[in-house]
């Protein structure tokens, strides 16, 4: 392993860095990977039932402006109640964490795959 | 057994050591500034933070001594953070989610301290500072990507005619952040404070029995110091997290 990489060209070194890097990252990341874990649950209970105040609060509000009294507070309410779960959704799935669909390690993820592939 | 100067009927609240007294009172333009038992605490992690990390840096030494290797592991925890979430563009943003990550973990370290106070278990600190970051990160957002910012909440492979319902979901969604972020952190130090108090109240109340709660207290004294690392780590990666949002959107 250590002989192969050495043949390698030298425009290969920042490859080499960045994969030992992320060897050296990895690390200490799964020693904590037990605390993680307690900390991601924390975090779904808590994504559940923001969105669904925040959700409430512009029901409210635009009710209060507009003057359709329960609703606006209903619709955002279902709204609310649909963005909480679409949050625990991407959490649990590892997509970062809310908004959009895109891995939150992508910056990471996607060379270490290529090299996988590439070997 | 905390609170011993407790109100007149003897009786202790487990709640009473999340109460605000003001040490020197002040008052500018009708507005209470006082300085409170909070702001106290504040000052007191701000000194500490500060004081390991000049005695750590001041030597530079090959082999690091005790104050030395502290702070080169928390430099390297968060740094680690940053390289994992945002990548090398990150960096820059190392000194803001450094500061954040220690004021909120020293916070809640001092708060495990007997008798002393927990500021992080307000939500006015865990807001003001969920919103320094929310806005701070919009901000970036918008001064990245111009208007562009505004294709964040549409999610890609969506077809256009569920554009009406997705956009106010995914801005409901991306409005819940700070409230998510603060709640988070204050609901775990009040819940955790709380607890442990209502267990300490049992011990001397059950008697020779008491010796189960006190147990009780030592295992969640255990788990209210991992408790308060987490809340420090959780709050430092979601404000990653969001920095990286706001500067790849997708």
């Amino acid at each position: 392993m250590a002989e192969r990489a050495s043949q390698k060209p030298q425009k290969d070194l920042d490859n080499r860095i960045d994969q030992l890097r992320d060897m050296r990252g990895k690390k200490p990341h799964g020693s904590q990977s037990a605390h993680s874990g307690l900390g991601f649950g924390m975090r779904i209970g808590v994504e559940l039932v923001a969105a669904l105040v925040i959700g409430v609060v512009i029901g409210i509000a635009l009710d209060d402006w507009v003057g359709t009294k329960p609703w606006f507070m209903i619709t955002f309410f279902v709204l609310g109640a649909v963005a909480g779960m679409f949050n625990v959704f991407r959490v649990v799935k590892n997509h970062g964490g809310a908004i959009g669909y895109r891995p939150a390690t992508n910056k990471n993820a996607e060379p270490l795959n290529k090299d996988r592939t590439g070997e | 057994m905390a609170n011993t100067d407790s109100h007149e009927s003897g009786k202790h609240s487990p709640l009473e050591q999340f109460e605000i007294s003001e040490l020197v009172p002040l008052e500018i333009a009708g507005n209470n500034v006082s300085f409170t038992n909070s702001a106290l605490m504040m000052v007191l992690t701000v000194a500490i933070i500060c004081l390991v990390m000049i005695i750590g840096t001041r030597k530079r030494a090959m082999v690091p001594g005790r104050f030395q290797a502290i702070a080169e592991i928390l430099y390297e925890f968060v740094a680690n953070l940053i390289r994992d979430t945002v990548g090398n563009e990150g960096r820059r943003y190392f000194p803001f989610v450094f500061t954040l990550f220690m004021f909120i973990l020293v916070g809640n370290m001092l708060g495990m301290i007997p008798y002393s106070f927990t500021f992080t278990s307000h939500i006015a600190v865990t807001f003001a500072m969920a919103m320094v970051v929310f806005t701070g990160v919009t901000i970036l957002g918008f001064s990245k990507h111009g208007i562009r910012f505004f294709t964040f909440f549409v999610p890609p492979g969506v077809p256009f005619w569920m554009w009406p319902l997705m956009i106010p979901i995914e801005v409901i969604s991306y409005l819940s952040r700070p409230v998510s972020l603060a709640m988070r952190l204050f609901a775990n130090m009040l819940a955790g404070h709380t607890l442990l108090k209502v267990f300490a109240g049992f011990v001397p109340a059950l008697g020779a029995a008491g010796i189960i709660p006190l147990a009780f207290v030592g295992a969640l004294t255990g788990l209210e110091l991992l408790i308060a690392f987490l809340q420090a780590y959780v709050f430092a990666i979601l404000t990653c997290l969001y920095i990286n949002d706001a500067l790849h959107l997708h």
